[in-house]
Parts: structure tokens; C-alpha cells; sequence
């Protein structure tokens, strides 16, 4: 995997990367595309009859089919928005104000990221609906079983990650998905963490609404996707108005086009969204599986190496191998002491609470420090991180 | 104010404040008190002050503090500075302190213990650590000048 270092600018610096699950780094050609856009066709989509926004309108929606087929789903059922945030957003305000009634309950888990827990806690405010918890195992994830304890008549949405931004593990979202329309409600997925990942089919897993960003898997800022059922896309109604998602507007009323363009209102992030075609080819050209076998043997050697030579270190997701998340803290050490101390060595990670507060309380830590791995880290990066919380000591050096 | 060897000193005189924090106990209705938090990374503190309106002094501080080794140490090490001061005093102090942390000029002999953390002036990400319980007891004492 090593060869693949040179396709990434960001990795020329002396900087060791370790916050992919923030964002990822991106290759060349990404920057390229962009570049090239703006170089090349900078004109904007759908308007008019010139040739050159002809062009640029298929180019853009050649990436929707892209989306669609890495993702499994119809063209039309991909809306690009302006990351998972905005998606999740999107399915709440829209969806979710046309389906929760008051009584009605909402479920999510305490693990959440704020982007799939605080909408939804507005949603039933709006509405005075029910937010309800589903328990969540040690490792983060929601069990079949478990999500079957909390559902009612009365449910009817359930919002779960694909992946934990906290603790990594991987929840099981087709038998997850049955049991929440056993009960007639929507599954909707945060799959920030989850699509670089694993491998999903919308269709087989039977995902109501499934969100995700570029910039984690390699593409620009900006830009991210809601793919939701045909029909339920359908249903919902526009909650931005502006230029090319109308069919026709008159002084009395306004008609809107179908699905998904109805919800991209005015000028889109053009140059983002062909950066985001280009980092699905580069996926494509390594292949997901390959960088997902090979971040599982990195994540391993530094769990190990981590658990052999680092004194009073507590790891949080031993279990959760998959997906190259080392989530711990060193014993009586503030996190961001931590983390500062790998700063001023070059050695970038996250600290904190991760934007899932409620989920830090429930573990009863204040905050973690998560290491977060991708296909272009080394195993001697790996020992470069062991060494340095080796010789930490007091983990104050940051200021001297 | 010179040491033969700062670095080892400022570094006891953190660790020294990290644990075994002054100043803690338990306030009674007197005190007035204030809750801050950097929500960028989760550090919080409660501050009490008991101020003496009278002798225009601060009878005393105490709090309860969450937080990296800076935040906390910075807390208790500016809970000794206050205590006793009036208020034109610890403006004096705050804007010291404020000036230290930010690369501008300042008087090391105002600043007790709390001149241990002038390293900070070169982590930038850290400020906001270490001026949280200054922030705290501006907030109480509701002085709005901005840090």
C-alpha cells in the first residue's frame, strides 16, 4: 500500500496523519479534477443551452451514477448535499416533520454522532414526540435484539451510525434494518464512518435513507450524499427553495421537479462534486476490500505494539478490529494532554469528546484519544506514535 | 524573577498544582458562582468567589474543574493569585496573564506560580486551556472585558 503514499500532496509534509476518521486526506487527482474545472468548463449546470454548461451538466451527473453504483441504488435515488450533516438534516426536517406526530417516537443511540442525535432531538421537540435511547453494547454497537426492546407501534424512525465515530465498531444493518420494519417505521443510517469501510448495497441491506460525506472518503469538503428510497424521496417535500428545482413557478404557486433534484436548489458545488467522482475512481481503482484488509492489519500491529510497550495505557475498542479506530486514553492523563504532546511530535489525532457527549457521559469518561487509520499509514508510523507515548512521561513537554 | 533552571522548576510547579489542586472545598450560598466550558474539546469549570463588598476584596475561591493538566493547573494556580486581591488588582493580573499567554508584554513578578505556563505562548491551541478559570471569574465577578 505503501506506493500509493506519492498520490497524496498532504503526506510530503512531516506530518504523520492519524485523524482520518475526521477527514481524510486527499490524492492528486481529486485536486486535479478540481483544478481542472475550474480551468477548463467553470460554468454552472442545467442553465441554458450553451455547450459548455452541457458538458459540465454531464459530467456532474455521471457522478451521481458513480454514487449510485458504489453504493448500489438508482441514479435518481442519490441527492448531493453539502455533507452527511446536512443530509441527516435533510431526512429530519423533511421527512421526519412529515411522519412524526405528536406521541410518536424517534430512536437513536446514545453513541450517536451530534449530527445524527441533535435533529432528531429537534424533531421531537417540534413535534412532542418521544426521543428514545436504545441500549448500546460495550463496544458501541446496537444489537438486533436490543433495538427490538425499544420499538413500538408508536416508533417511527430509528437513526443508527453504520459505524461509530467513537469506538468503530460496525453495526449489523441488515437484520437491523428488518426488525426496525417489522414494526412499519424508516431506518435512517448515518454512514459517515461506515462507506469507506465496507462494501454496502442499499437494496439488500433495505435502507430507507443512508448519509455519507466526500471528505472522509478521500474527496473534497463540501459535498456529501443522501440516497433515500425512491418513493420516500418522492413524498418529501423541498425544504430549500431557490433557481433549478422547480418546474414551473407562477405568481399564485410553484411546482417542483422530481426527485433528487427537487432538493438541490441553486448553484451546487460543481467543482466538489467532480473532486468526489474522482476519489470514487481512485477507491475503485485500489479497491475497498484491499484497503480495508490492510488498514485491519495495521490497526492490529499498533493495538498490540501499543498494548506491549505503552505503560498505563487504557485502549477502549479492543474488539473492534474492522475498521482502524484505536480509541484510549493513558491512565490519569487528560486526553488533550495526549494529543498536544503527539502535535508538537508531528503526530496528528483526535482528542476529546468527539461530537458524541452524550455518549462520553454514558461511558464515563470525559474525553478519549482516538488514532484513526488509513490505507497510506505505515507500520512505521505506528512505532512512531508507540515511541513517543514511551517517552512521554508527564505529558506536559508541549510547553518547554 | 530568574531560576538556574526554569524548565525543571515551571514543570514541578505544574505537575505540583495538577495533583494537588489548592483551594478545594466546599462552598456555602455566600460564594457566587459561575460555569464555563471550551466546547472545542469538553473542558469545564464551575467557579465560586466569595467577595467581600465591604473590604472590596476576594474573601475567597474555590471550584470544581475538568480538564487537561493546563486548565487545571492554570485554575488552581490563579485560585492563589486571587485571593486577598480587590478587583482593580486582578484586573491587573488578568490582563497580565492574558498578555503572557498571547506573546505580548508583561510583569513576571505578578504572576506567581501561574509564570510556570508561559509556555504556552507557543501552543496557540492551548490558550483557550489555560485562561478558562480566568474567563470563569470574569464571568462572576461580571466584568465584561473581553480576554
Amino acid at each position: 500500500m505503501n506506493k500509493y503514499r506519492k498520490d497524496f500532496p498532504m503526506l510530503k509534509h512531516d506530518y504523520i496523519y492519524f485523524n482520518n476518521a475526521s477527514t481524510s486526506l486527499k490524492p492528486q487527482v481529486v485536486i486535479d479534477s478540481i483544478v481542472d474545472y475550474y480551468s477548463n468548463y467553470s460554468v454552472n449546470t442545467n442553465r441554458g443551452v450553451d455547450s459548455l454548461g452541457y458538458e459540465v451538466t454531464k459530467k456532474y451527473e455521471q457522478v451521481r451514477e458513480k454514487v449510485a453504483n458504489f453504493i448500489s441504488s438508482d441514479k435518481d435515488e442519490i441527492v448531493f448535499t453539502r455533507g452527511a450533516t446536512d443530509s441527516l438534516n435533510l431526512v429530519a426536517n423533511s421527512f421526519g416533520n412529515l411522519i412524526v406526530d405528536e406521541g410518536d417516537e424517534v430512536v437513536v443511540s446514545v453513541v450517536e454522532h451530534h449530527a445524527n442525535f441533535i435533529p432528531w432531538q429537534e424533531l421531537c421537540k417540534r413535534k412532542g414526540a418521544k426521543l428514545v435511547l436504545v441500549p448500546v453494547l460495550e463496544d458501541g454497537t446496537v444489537t438486533p435484539e436490543n433495538l427490538r426492546q425499544v420499538m413500538s407501534d408508536k416508533t417511527k424512525i430509528v437513526a443508527l451510525n453504520h459505524v461509530s465515530n467513537v469506538m468503530g465498531g460496525i453495526n449489523d444493518l441488515k437484520n437491523l434494518a428488518k426488525v426496525v420494519h417489522e414494526f412499519n417505521a424508516y431506518f435512517v443510517v448515518d454512514g459517515s464512518q461506515g462507506i469507506i469501510h465496507e462494501k454496502i448495497n442499499v437494496k439488500n441491506l433495505d435502507i430507507d435513507f443512508y448519509a455519507f460525506s466526500a471528505h472522509k472518503m478521500y474527496g473534497p469538503m463540501g459535498v456529501g450524499v443522501l440516497y433515500g428510497k425512491k418513493e420516500l424521496l418522492e413524498m418529501m417535500p423541498p425544504i430549500v427553495f431557490g433557481g433549478e428545482m422547480i418546474e414551473s413557478v407562477t405568481i399564485e404557486k410553484t411546482t417542483y421537479k422530481k426527485a433528487p433534484y427537487k432538493f438541490e436548489a441553486g448553484t451546487m458545488m460543481v467543482p466538489e462534486v467532480l473532486g468526489f467522482g474522482a476519489a470514487i475512481d481512485y477507491i475503485n481503482k485500489i479497491g475497498l476490500k484491499n484497503i480495508n484488509e490492510y488498514v485491519r492489519k495495521l490497526r492490529d500491529y499498533l493495538v498490540d505494539k501499543l498494548l506491549k510497550e505503552v505503560k498505563d495505557i487504557e485502549i477502549y475498542n479492543l474488539n473492534n478490529k474492522d475498521t482502524g479506530f484505536v480509541t484510549f486514553n493513558i491512565k490519569n492523563i487528560h486526553s488533550h494532554d495526549v494529543a498536544s504532546l503527539l502535535d508538537k511530535e508531528k503526530i496528528i489525532v483526535r482528542a476529546g469528546h468527539h461530537c458524541a457527549e452524550p455518549y462520553m457521559n454514558a461511558l464515563n469518561v470525559v474525553a478519549t484519544v482516538r488514532v484513526s487509520l488509513a490505507f497510506y499509514n505505515t507500520y512505521e508510523e505506528c512505532d512512531r506514535l508507540v515511541d513517543v507515548l514511551k517517552k512521554a512521561g508527564d505529558y506536559i513537554d508541549v510547553l518547554f | 524573577m530568574s531560576y538556574f533552571n526554569d524548565e525543571s522548576m515551571y514543570r514541578e510547579i505544574i505537575i505540583d498544582h495538577t495533583k494537588n489542586p489548592r483551594n478545594i472545598k466546599k462552598p456555602n450560598d455566600d460564594y457566587k458562582k459561575a460555569y464555563l466550558k471550551n466546547p472545542s474539546c469538553g473542558d469545564e469549570i464551575t467557579l465560586y468567589v466569595l467577595y467581600d463588598e465591604k473590604e472590596n476584596k476576594v474573601k475567597d475561591i474555590t471550584y470544581k474543574v475538568s480538564g487537561c493538566s493546563i486548565c487545571c493547573a492554570s485554575a488552581s494556580m490563579m485560585s492563589e493569585l486571587f485571593i486577598g486581591k480587590t478587583k482593580e488588582e486582578i484586573d491587573k493580573i488578568i490582563q497580565n496573564f492574558n498578555n503572557m499567554v498571547t506573546g505580548q508584554e508583561y510583569d513576571e513578578d505578578m504572576l506567581g506560580d501561574a509564570i510556570s505556563l508561559k509556555g504556552v505562548v507557543n501552543v496557540p491551541p492551548r490558550i483557550k486551556c489555560a485562561t478558562l478559570g480566568y474567563k470563569a471569574f470574569q464571568k462572576v465577578i461580571g466584568d465584561s472585558h473581553e480576554m
